[in-house]
């Protein structure tokens, strides 16, 4: 049995390629820089020391890390199930949104429950979000990606009007909620920082994504349905309900990562607080969604790509957006990479396996 | 009498961007691709030819460089998924992304600028004016002195029927996209013909692009494709590509634009009216899916 | 005598595997020229390289005494060379001219197609071919067989010398065929060299001039059609090995397991399956036959729930299963054995593990709960490898990466070691070599014996009158005839297959 070698050196070519595709991308985007004037020597101080030059620093940055990972495994598990989700801006705005609500309107619980309550409102209002879509794609067969988008929009619009009418805290200038009530903010890890005991509650759900995924029957049925859904509904596998449970469990993580944001760093619902991370997500769930770890690792490196891009911003005039011209250099290049490298590795295979053609 | 022909004229003027977009999709599409990246295309064109616009000093200039900057994009795009085999829609998507970073970059770095660029200098696109039209005074007022790829892109149509369906061109193709073994049987190129159709769909796109910011608004914002290029998508696969039907949906997206401007705040909250278009979309999507397979089924 | 066509050293390989190997193959100008062999022979891959379709790893080729080379489809089609296809490759939206025209349409003007023109010289080339068509219609809207003879009329328009037809009758009923071998003496008179591939004897011997058999890669012989007998000639194409003879012991059957009563199956509105009624035993080989398109895959369709009935009732063990699902099916107690093995049957991008578990995930032994049991599941994957004899280096490879006959073991073992009473098993030896046709026959009988119900679907003769019990016949959506194997020959089933004759 030559088999755990041949599986150990597939893995080893697929992480070579994939840091090598980063480094790459990284090269490219030093380059460009420094062909723009920019004197890399301070693009990259500046970069090194909004990530990782205080402990307040690198608070933040885990704490866009979080986020990162629960939109990235918003897009991931519908994708693995062979469904788009790109509708993750909007599944956090409705989940921050019904999360803000929670915060302020109910009083006097305990903080354990108050907060968990909380938390449970911003997952449904996600998922309930993503249902739409589902429901659209899995009755009518209506493209999932145009509608996704859509319901970004009318997120953004429908949020909008509450934060601007109805819910819009009382003498305030901008549009937005009341901030929550005491009981329901995440106690945060550093003074000041972004970062709050949310992070815990990520890495228990991070944790209960890999479980499912390696060890249950939904992430085996979403792998087949992923690989080949005329296979999977050949062996039996109920094909709409397993991907329509794909698409709300993406929306109720996108929506956890709006809670996060409202209970442990804003204390309120603001119009455009994700930011548009569920693109991130998307870019993200393009190259890792076959694995959890793989989504860690790249969510990690993003996260220092945007984090640093802050320092970049704040010292040398650099539009945060950059980093996302980085990320979609790295997924085209990781897309493109496991292409060649699909070849070459063929080509070994085949010259060193014998007997397997009839 | 007024107010109508000013909600007309507003419905056209809006239908534009839509309809140029969706006419370059439909070369996609018919030729078995769709165009996932007319988003990323239409907001590089629209910068790149503002820019332009008003560092020449010259709306040719820009229309030129905004339309060679979606063409650049649409290349890109094409050897990604004909030569590389990549995931059309990854690689759309990716696109989309890439762009909105570049604009932001650029506006940021030489015009310190967060969202959006204006300036005094944009040479916009010129207002076209048919002195003909002048005897009837409701034509002219309804017809007359548009920005130059309004017009256009309704002729646009016409010419982009006649492709499709009298040209040879047009037949291999709308043969590349319903029987790409046709194609390669006949001894063409599928990849030729669709990386000729990726090339037009990122021009139009590219026209599109340049018409929002050189013509509709006189300015350039990081927000101002706003989706359009999935819901120009969204019409494509509407009318699978059919630019007569392309043409109907997108003057109801129009007159639906239009309308929701012409509702006061203070009856309906400006949101509301905005949603039109998205759930039009939606509607729309569903209503072709009902009728349709799944336009993914024309991809080998 | 001139050659038309004249290969000298063919080789071609993908990867290891050797699909040409050193064939000197020449025809001549003026004659039909057939192409025996079994699947996988490596005929479809001769034909490709004289198209241009294929570039070969060695040897060289010569048309019309010129030594050439086809670099693509193109240049095939300069040197006269048509191919007319399995599949296909016209565009169902466009006119007959549109189609004929397609890539070399003559022009006005600088824009504008002159179908006029076209539709001139293909009229011509309809009434030769004696196929009065309708020329302003899509063709979609024709028949398969008509457009099966426009293909033909495609490649003649396009100056063809040099016809090859890759099976052209694989989807033709019995007359039709007939009909098209006319046609194609017809063109032989016409002057036309035809090289047609196929793989049954028939049609070799009642058409070619000279017969080519590929076995293995290699070219066996090439012989005059009235040098050689049916028994030579199978043997050269499967080789020493003998026929497939299968001993079968008569038992009695169990009860009906599967009843199935006035069965209709729609797709949109046409009705492909007609009022279909019979009953499957245990202890039975059930084989259906028929000519392709005639129901078959739609009623197996209908049997497993991935397509609905739309009238009849089909029974199970005494209870009626029309509106259960899939999963509800296969847990009472069916397993299938899908005819499209890498689009139905597997998952080729995951490993052979997850192709392994599909089905047997809902088992009590394998799950608690949602938690699937891996370890369990690798042990009883691991048995099945060896049971089944599938070459596989490990569990976790892709199972993309196996043979086409080991793909079909591991799928075969799959479905039969489920254990259920019921199994559906379409086309088994397709594609695949003796060695595993004969093992998967012996598999069907051991579990005939053990009294499962087993419905075959097959077009295969051998194999069907081998293997069945019962033999029913589709055509035209209806089932035609029920019968034994001893009570039927050949001919009298072919006649139930082009529906000539029916007995229910």
């Amino acid at each position: 049995m030559k088999a755990p070698h041949i599986v150990r050196r597939k893995i080893v070519q697929h992480a070579l390629s994939f840091v090598s595709a980063i480094i790459l991308a990284l090269v490219i985007g030093l380059a460009m820089l420094a062909l723009d004037g920019f004197a890399l020597k301070d693009v990259i101080n500046s970069a090194f020391s909004s990530t990782f030059a205080s402990s307040f620093r690198f608070a933040n940055m885990v704490s866009r890390m979080i986020i990162i990972i629960l939109v990235a495994l918003a897009a991931a598990i519908p994708f693995k199930a062979g469904i788009w989700n790109i509708g993750g801006d909007g599944q956090l705005a409705v989940g921050g949104f019904l999360t803000a609500l929670a915060g302020f309107y109910i009083i006097g619980l305990p903080p354990v429950f108050h907060v968990s309550l909380a938390i449970l409102a911003g997952m449904f209002g996600g998922a309930l979000w993503a249902s739409i879509s589902a429901y659209i794609r899995l009755k009518f067969n209506a493209n999932e990606i145009v509608t996704t988008i859509m319901m970004n929009y009318l997120a953004v619009l429908l949020t909008g009007y509450l934060v601007n009418y109805p819910f819009r805290a009382p003498g305030s200038s901008n549009a937005e909620t009341s901030l929550i009530r005491e009981s329901a903010m995440l106690t945060r890890m550093l003074p000041l920082s972004n970062l709050s005991s949310g992070m815990y509650v990520v890495l228990a759900a991070f944790l209960i994504i890999c479980f499912i995924d390696w060890k249950t029957s939904w992430g085996y049925e979403w792998r087949v349905l992923g690989a080949n859904d005329e296979f999977a509904r050949y062996g039996g596998v109920k094909d709409k309900r397993m991907r329509f449970l794909s698409m709300i469990i993406g929306g109720a993580l996108a929506g956890l990562a709006g809670a996060i944001l409202v209970l442990g760093v804003n204390h309120k619902y603001m119009l455009g607080m994700g930011g548009g991370v569920g693109f991130t997500g998307v870019l993200i769930a393009l190259i890792a969604a076959n694995s959890p770890i793989l989504i860690l690792i790249v969510s990690m490196i993003f996260a220092i790509l945007q984090s640093g891009m802050i320092g970049l911003e704040s010292k040398l005039g650099v539009a945060t957006e950059y980093s996302s011209i980085l990320q979609s250099v790295i997924i085209l290049l990781v897309i493109t990479r496991s292409q060649a490298w699909s070849s070459i590795s063929n080509l070994l295979t085949r010259r060193s396996l014998h007997g397997k053609h009839d | 009498m007024e107010n109508t022909i000013e909600f007309l004229r507003a419905s056209i003027r809006l239908t534009t961007p839509l309809l140029m977009a969706a006419l370059g999709g439909a070369f996609m599409q018919v030729s078995g691709v769709p165009n996932v990246g007319m988003e990323g295309m239409m907001l590089i064109a629209a910068l790149v030819g503002y820019i332009f616009c008003f560092t020449t000093g010259s709306w040719v200039m820009g229309l030129f460089f905004g339309v060679a900057a979606a063409v650049i994009v649409g290349i890109i795009y094409a050897i990604f998924v004909l030569r590389l085999k990549a995931d059309i829609f990854a690689v759309g998507i990716t696109l989309n992304i890439m762009m909105g970073g570049i604009a932001a970059y650029i506006i940021r770095r030489y015009y310190d600028q967060i969202s959006i660029l204006l300036s005094q200098d944009a040479k916009l696109l010129p207002i076209l004016s048919f002195s003909f039209l002048d005897k009837s005074p409701i034509l002219n007022l309804l017809l007359n002195n548009y920005s130059l790829l309004i017009p256009i892109s309704f002729l646009l149509v016409a010419a982009t029927y006649i492709v499709f369906y009298k040209t040879p061109f047009g037949f291999w193709l709308r043969a590349a996209g319903s029987n790409p073994s046709a194609v390669s049987a006949s001894g063409k190129s599928i990849t030729g013909i669709r990386l000729s159709a990726f090339v037009i769909s990122a021009v139009f796109c590219g026209m599109a692009g340049v018409h929002l910011s050189m013509g509709y608004l006189g300015m350039f914002a990081l927000s101002l494709v706003a989706g359009r290029g999935f819901i120009a998508l969204a019409i494509v696969l509407f009318g699978s590509g059919n630019p007569i039907i392309v043409l109907i949906a997108s003057l109801i997206f129009g007159i639906a634009d239009a309308a929701s401007l012409r509702i006061p705040t203070e009856v309906i909250p400006p949101q509301f009216p905005l949603m039109l278009p998205y759930i039009i979309t939606i509607l729309a999507i569903i209503l072709m899916s009902r009728y349709a397979r799944s336009f993914t089924s024309s991809e080998q | 005598m001139t050659l038309a066509i004249e290969t000298h050293q063919i080789t071609k390989l993908y990867g290891d595997t050797v699909a040409n190997d050193h064939i000197d193959f020449s025809v001549i100008e003026g004659h039909i020229h057939a192409v025996l062999g079994e699947n996988g022979a490596g005929k479809t891959t001769l034909v490709k390289i004289l198209f241009g379709e294929e570039m070969p790893t060695e040897g060289e080729i010569k048309i019309f005494g010129k030594t050439v080379t086809i670099h693509n489809p193109a240049e095939a089609l300069d040197l006269s060379i048509g191919f007319i296809h399995q599949h296909f490759t016209l565009v169902n939206e466009f006119t007959i001219a549109q189609n004929f025209a397609l890539g070399i349409e003559p022009c006005n003007n600088l824009f504008f197609c002159d179908y006029d023109t076209v539709n001139k010289k293909v009229k011509n080339i309809l009434d030769m071919l004696e196929m009065p068509l309708k020329l302003d219609v899509p063709v979609g809207s024709f028949s398969v067989e008509e457009r099966q003879i426009m293909e033909i009329g495609k490649a003649l328009y396009r100056g063809a010398q040099i016809l090859i037809l890759d099976e052209p009758t694989s989807v033709l009923t019995p007359q039709k065929i007939e009909k098209l071998l006319d046609i194609l003496r017809k063109l032989r008179q016409e002057g036309k060299t035809i090289i047609m591939i196929t793989h049954k004897l028939e049609e070799a011997f009642s058409i070619a001039d000279e017969i080519s058999v590929l076995r293995k890669g290699v070219l066996v012989a090439t012989l005059p059609h009235d040098r050689v007998n049916r028994e030579q000639l199978i043997r050269m194409m499967v080789g020493e090995e003998p026929l497939i003879t299968l001993k079968k012991e008569d038992h009695p059957f169990g009860d009906a397991l599967v009843q199935v009563r006035n069965l209709c199956v729609n797709n949109y509105d046409n009705r492909i399956v007609k009022n279909v009624s019979f009953e499957i035993h245990r202890g039975e080989i059930f084989g259906l036959t028929g000519v392709g398109g005639n129901g078959q895959a739609e009623l197996v369709e209908a049997l497993i729930g991935m397509r609905p009935a739309s009238e009849g009732d089909i029974r199970f063990d005494g209870k009626s299963v029309v509106h259960w699902d899939i999963q509800k099916r296969r847990l009472s107690g069916m397993a299938y054995v899908p005819e499209n093995r890498i689009e139905r049957g597997a998952a080729v991008s995951l490993s052979i593990l997850d192709n392994l578990v599909m089905g047997h995930h809902y088992l009590p032994e394998f799950h608690q709960g949602l938690l699937l049991k891996y370890k369990n599941l690798q042990s009883f994957a691991r048995d099945i490898i060896k049971d089944f004899e599938v070459v596989a280096s490990s569990l976790e490879i892709n199972a993309g990466s196996l043979s086409g006959g080991n793909l079909q073991k591991l799928i075969i073992g799959r479905e039969f070691s489920l254990n259920t009473p019921f199994l559906i098993v379409a086309y088994p030896s397709q594609g695949i070599d003796i060695r595993t046709t004969k093992y998967v026959h012996s598999e069907l009988i051991r579990r005939r014996d053990t009294g499962y119900a087993i419905l075959l679907v097959s077009g295969d003769m051998d194999e069907i009158f081998n293997l069945s019990d019962r033999i029913g016949v589709m055509y035209s959506g209806e089932l035609v005839a029920i019968t034994k194997p001893e009570e039927i020959n050949r001919f009298e089933l072919g006649q139930y297959m082009v529906g000539s004759r029916r007995n229910c």
